[in-house]
């Protein structure tokens, strides 16, 4: 699996590369944002006498409530929604990806117990589980991260524990008990890598879900409080001045639109490219190979 | 005159880099109710033969001539031989089994609809029936009964029983039975079996054997027999091809093939083969590639009777004996 | 130090199967004594890998002894199991499954000695190296990965693999099947070689019975999760007991010959392992059953110098 053959597949596939080109815009804005933004005091100064001002040469997407740039504010706002997303789902991972490898390695009532779990989990719909769950942690950005983590780590225990059942019965994962590997060393240097491009999937597809989860959150009161920039809590504000000041809602709604397709959109095309052609090319050039025969 | 010509044929894969040369001017031919077997390495072109004639090569390209019944198949165009001869007069058994029986569907209903449409006294198809295919039925109790004999020739055991079952309620001997089965139902002139007991254990490839060499002599149809297994092709076959990256080397009745083979590359391969002394003697290098082959003799890096010329120029078949031909600069004596 | 290196005693191996249980392994009495090469020959689904399997600790035993070097391994801890898996080694039916994709044939063949030795890197790689040239491959196959390798190729990777251990008994679970003719010769040849220069026990899993005479010095032959007959490879050869043993050596193809399609065949395929018929679990197929067959369940007894087998008519059937 060259690397070069990994990025002409996904270049060749205009919604990953689509999707990659906003994620990779996302994460750049997020880092530089505060150097770039052309209000860097809207995150925190007021304006009075700037209040809801329509989108204009100065204000690409107007001004809010207090007067505050609402572009700069968007801008500021992207750290905030990368920092929930990559927290909450660094969090399922950490979480779900252990208990999934548990389950699959094992039989047995813990493997039952682990999994049973997990439906438990995933049988609640999983907004309404995130809303309780930071309802009960009180709102503040780190336990929108919490919530999100809670929230979705049950998706990567069933994506692990499936993938670790297969690999389970492959004989290269056989022959690593026969040749006296004990259990920790077979799943963290070869179950675990084996799982690498089904989790990158995951996780890109999870991030989408994240980012529009804290939005929900945001909106509703929970995330971080006040001044924050969060979009979530963006539209909540504007939610009073509807429809006049239809900039003020639209702006942060059209970022966490866009982010989500984003996420979304590299997932899928990962998906294509990463799974099942690998898996395609791997066992093609075996059989290609098998004939090439002795050097 | 024979049943099936093919002469000087190439097919060429597309592949990254570059087209690999899977058949490099492959002739044979097989006469009525001959039995002739293909044998020669992985990755020979056997199989790819056996697609070129059927004209399911996928990507491939086929260039030369075949010939069934006088008939050029290429001239003729893909889909008139998907119609008029694939699955009628010329039939497949394919190595494995499950891949050509769908898991889903009761063997009953498989037979059924191969005999709607392939069955010897049913017309070709036309173009809209075939578009109407899903909407149709064109099974006949008649059907029923072929199916049921059929069945009981090839030795399944309670054939009424087993058409009501799934593919993977059949043991694999039952199964591979069963495509010999569907492969003898049009009533074929030829019948390819590409690796027919390869998958199969001794005792069930003896059954196979037994039961192919019997209906072939019954129904006095002609079979292409691919191989790698030299023991089984000189069970069933009347006369042995053997190739080499993609043509053929020594084409000789079986008998003369064992008795007194000429090409270096069959006298190194009958030496490989496990013998009672316990001698073991390998071919030294390895099979060609097929994308840049060596020029001249394709088996000149590893011949042991190798010369100059071997390397520069490749040998035309020549007849040494009847029916007994070659390609060799120098063959080993006979 | 006795002869014996190996010893299976009664041993049974069953799996729950739809709620059924499958004796794929089903009271097996087998000794390997030190530098032997056991064939072990049967029909797909007899029980061999099973069997190898259950000998190295891979598949546990529902029943019956396995004794390594006069030490019983059931009681073993995982201590233990380690010492007698260096000792005691496993090739894969299929080698190029059995390496990890993502791994280089050198840090495949490095693994074993991570686990089970102190050698720093440098020497692990050297033995690495040596191992590599033992089995005919060159150091930059090292760099490789298993599907850039052809089928011959990987199978002297999965012998490099055992190899690096050092260990004294390998199993070998149908080491040549798949290959051509010539690759075959090629490996049979390494492996005679190799088993020369280690002073290797090896147990030869099989179904090419043409490979097992060329190879072994006694044969068993399986069927159904049982030894049914085992015997030196020439008595076993000349003198089979066994009507299935005899049914099976039938049904070998010769080339040059055709021997086969005119010989009366063993009819009908082997029996549901899950659902085993009473008495004699070859009698469905038997040219010669009697009416205590249906009824007795033969045991595998001796019928000559070293010849053991499992049939009421052993004597009667000898050729
Ligand atoms: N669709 C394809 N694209 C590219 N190369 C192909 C394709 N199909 C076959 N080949 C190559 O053509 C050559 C001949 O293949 P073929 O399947 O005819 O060999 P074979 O003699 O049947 O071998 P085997 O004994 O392994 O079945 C092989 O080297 C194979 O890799
Ligand atoms: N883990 C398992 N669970 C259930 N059944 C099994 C398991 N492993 C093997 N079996 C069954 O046990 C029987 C023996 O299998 P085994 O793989 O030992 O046969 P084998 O003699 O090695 O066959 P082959 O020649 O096809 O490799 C078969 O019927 C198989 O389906
Ligand atoms: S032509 Fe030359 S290289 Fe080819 S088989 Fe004959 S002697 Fe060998
Ligand atoms: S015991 Fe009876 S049925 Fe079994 S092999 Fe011997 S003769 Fe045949
Ligand atoms: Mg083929
Ligand atoms: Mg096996």
């Amino acid at each position: 699996m060259g690397g070069t053959s990994f990025w002409s597949r996904l270049a060749r596939d205009r919604l990953a590369t689509t999707g990659f080109a906003i994620t990779v815009l996302f994460v750049v804005i997020a880092a530089i944002a505060p150097w770039i933004v052309p209000y860097p005091e809207a995150a925190h100064e007021i304006a009075p006498m700037n209040r809801l001002r329509p989108p204009s040469e100065a204000h690409w997407f107007g001004t809010d409530r207090l007067g505050a740039d609402v572009f700069s504010r968007l801008l500021l706002g992207t750290r905030e929604t990368l920092f929930v997303a990559l927290f909450g789902v660094g969090a399922a991972a950490v979480i779900g990806v252990p208990l999934g490898l548990i389950a699959g390695w094992l039989d047995g009532w813990v493997s039952d117990g682990i999994m049973r779990l997990a439906d438990i989990f995933l049988a609640i719909p999983q907004i309404i589980l995130a809303i309780a769950i930071a309802q009960t942690l009180g709102p503040s950005l780190v336990n929108v991260v919490l919530a999100l983590g809670f929230t979705i780590w049950p998706w990567f225990t069933r994506l692990v524990f499936a993938e670790t059942r297969a690999l389970r019965r492959e004989p290269f994962i056989e022959a690593c008990a026969a040749l006296g590997a004990s259990p920790w060393r077979t799943l963290a240097l070869h179950v675990l890598p084996n799982l690498a491009s089904p989790l990158v999937v995951r996780v890109t597809l999870s991030m989408g879900f994240a980012v529009l989860t804290a939005a929900a959150l945001g909106f509703l009161g929970l995330g971080a409080p006040a001044p924050s920039p969060e979009w979530g809590r963006t539209i909540a504000e504007a939610r009073e001045y509807l429809p006049d000041a239809w900039w003020y809602a639209l702006a942060p709604g059209l970022a966490i639109f866009i982010v989500v397709m984003g996420f979304n959109m590299l997932g899928d095309g990962l998906r294509d490219v990463l799974d099942p052609k690998l898996r395609r090319s791997v066992a093609a050039s075996r059989a290609q190979s098998a004939k090439v025969q002795e050097a | 005159m024979s049943l099936l010509e093919v002469q000087r044929l190439f097919v060429r894969y597309p592949t990254e880099r570059g087209p690999a040369q899977a058949l490099d001017g492959v002739s044979l031919s097989i006469g009525q109710g001959e039995v002739v077997g293909l044998v020669g390495e992985s990755g020979c072109g056997k199989t790819t033969l056996a697609k070129a004639v059927l004209g399911i090569l996928g990507s491939g390209e086929a260039e030369g001539v075949i010939r069934f019944r006088g008939q050029d198949l290429l001239g003729l165009g893909a889909d008139a031989v998907r119609r008029e001869i694939r699955g009628r007069a010329i039939t497949f058994v394919p190595q494995d089994p499950f891949g050509s029986l769908h898991p889903l569907y009761r063997v009953g209903d498989q037979i059924a609809d191969l005999m709607a449409w392939k069955a010897p006294d049913t017309a070709p198809p036309s173009r809209l029936q075939e578009r109407l295919a899903l909407f149709t039925r064109r099974r006949r109790p008649a059907h029923r009964d072929a199916a049921i004999a059929m069945l009981r020739d090839v030795q399944i055991p309670n054939p009424e029983q087993a058409l009501a079952k799934l593919p993977s309620e059949l043991s694999g001997g039952q199964r591979q039975r069963l495509t010999i089965a569907m492969a003898l139902l049009p009533q074929p002139e030829l019948i390819l079996a590409d690796e027919p007991t390869t998958a199969l254990d001794v005792t069930i490839q003896a059954q196979v054997l037994r039961l192919l060499h019997n209906l072939v002599r019954e129904k006095g149809v002609s079979l292409l027999f691919t191989t790698h297994d030299l023991g089984v092709a000189s069970e069933i076959c009347d006369r042995i091809v053997v190739m080499y990256a993609g043509q053929e080397a020594e084409v000789a009745p079986t008998r003369s093939f064992f008795a007194a083979p000429r090409h270096p590359y069959t006298a190194a391969l009958l030496q490989s083969l496990p013998n009672e002394q316990g001698v073991l003697r390998d071919i030294p290098g390895s099979i060609p590639p097929l994308v840049n082959p060596p020029g001249g003799c394709r088996f000149h890096p590893r011949c042991p009777n190798a010369s100059a010329r071997c390397a520069a120029e490749r040998p035309p078949p020549v007849e040494v004996a009847p029916g007994h031909w070659l390609r060799c600069w120098h063959p080993v004596a006979a | 130090m006795s002869a014996t290196l190996l010893e299976l005693v009664a041993l049974a191996v069953h799996f729950q199967v739809k709620g059924r249980e499958l004796r794929a392994v089903d009271g097996v009495d087998l000794r390997l004594e030190r530098g032997e090469m056991l064939g072990l020959v049967g029909e797909s689904g007899c029980g061999k890998s099973t069997l190898g399997k259950t000998v190295i600790g891979l598949v546990r035993a529902s029943g019956g002894r396995i004794l390594f070097d006069g030490e019983a391994v059931e009681g073993l801890g995982r201590g233990g199991w380690r010492k007698v898996r260096r000792r005691l080694q496993y090739v894969y039916q299929d080698p190029g499954a059995s390496l990890d994709p993502r791994w280089s044939v050198g840090r495949s063949l490095e693994e074993p000695l991570v686990i089970h030795t102190d050698l720093d890197r440098t020497a692990r790689r050297a033995r690495v190296l040596s191992t590599l040239a033992e089995v005919g491959l060159r150091a930059e196959h090292a760099g490789l990965y298993p599907h850039e390798l052809s089928g011959g190729q990987q199978r002297r990777v999965g012998l490099a693999r055992i190899l690096t251990l050092q260990p004294e008994c390998v199993v070998l679970d149908e080491p040549t099947s798949g290959l051509d003719v010539s690759v075959q010769a090629t490996i049979l040849k390494l492996l005679r070689e190799l088993r020369a220069a280690h002073n290797l026990t090896m147990l030869f899993i099989s179904h090419d019975l043409s490979v097992v005479r060329m190879m072994c010095d006694r044969v068993a032959v399986m069927y159904l999760g049982r030894i049914v007959e085992i015997a030196p490879v020439r008595e076993l050869f000349g003198n089979a007991r066994h009507p299935y043993t005899r049914a099976l050596l039938d049904a070998v193809p010769e080339p040059g010959e055709r021997r086969v399609i005119g010989r009366p065949l063993l009819e009908g395929d082997p029996p549901d392992p899950s659902n085993l018929p009473p008495g004699c679990r070859f009698r469905a197929r038997c040219p010669v059953a009697v009416a205590r067959c249906a009824t007795e369940d033969p045991l595998l007894r001796p019928v000559g110098p070293q010849h053991q087998a499992a049939c009421h008519l052993a004597e009667g059937v000898s050729a």
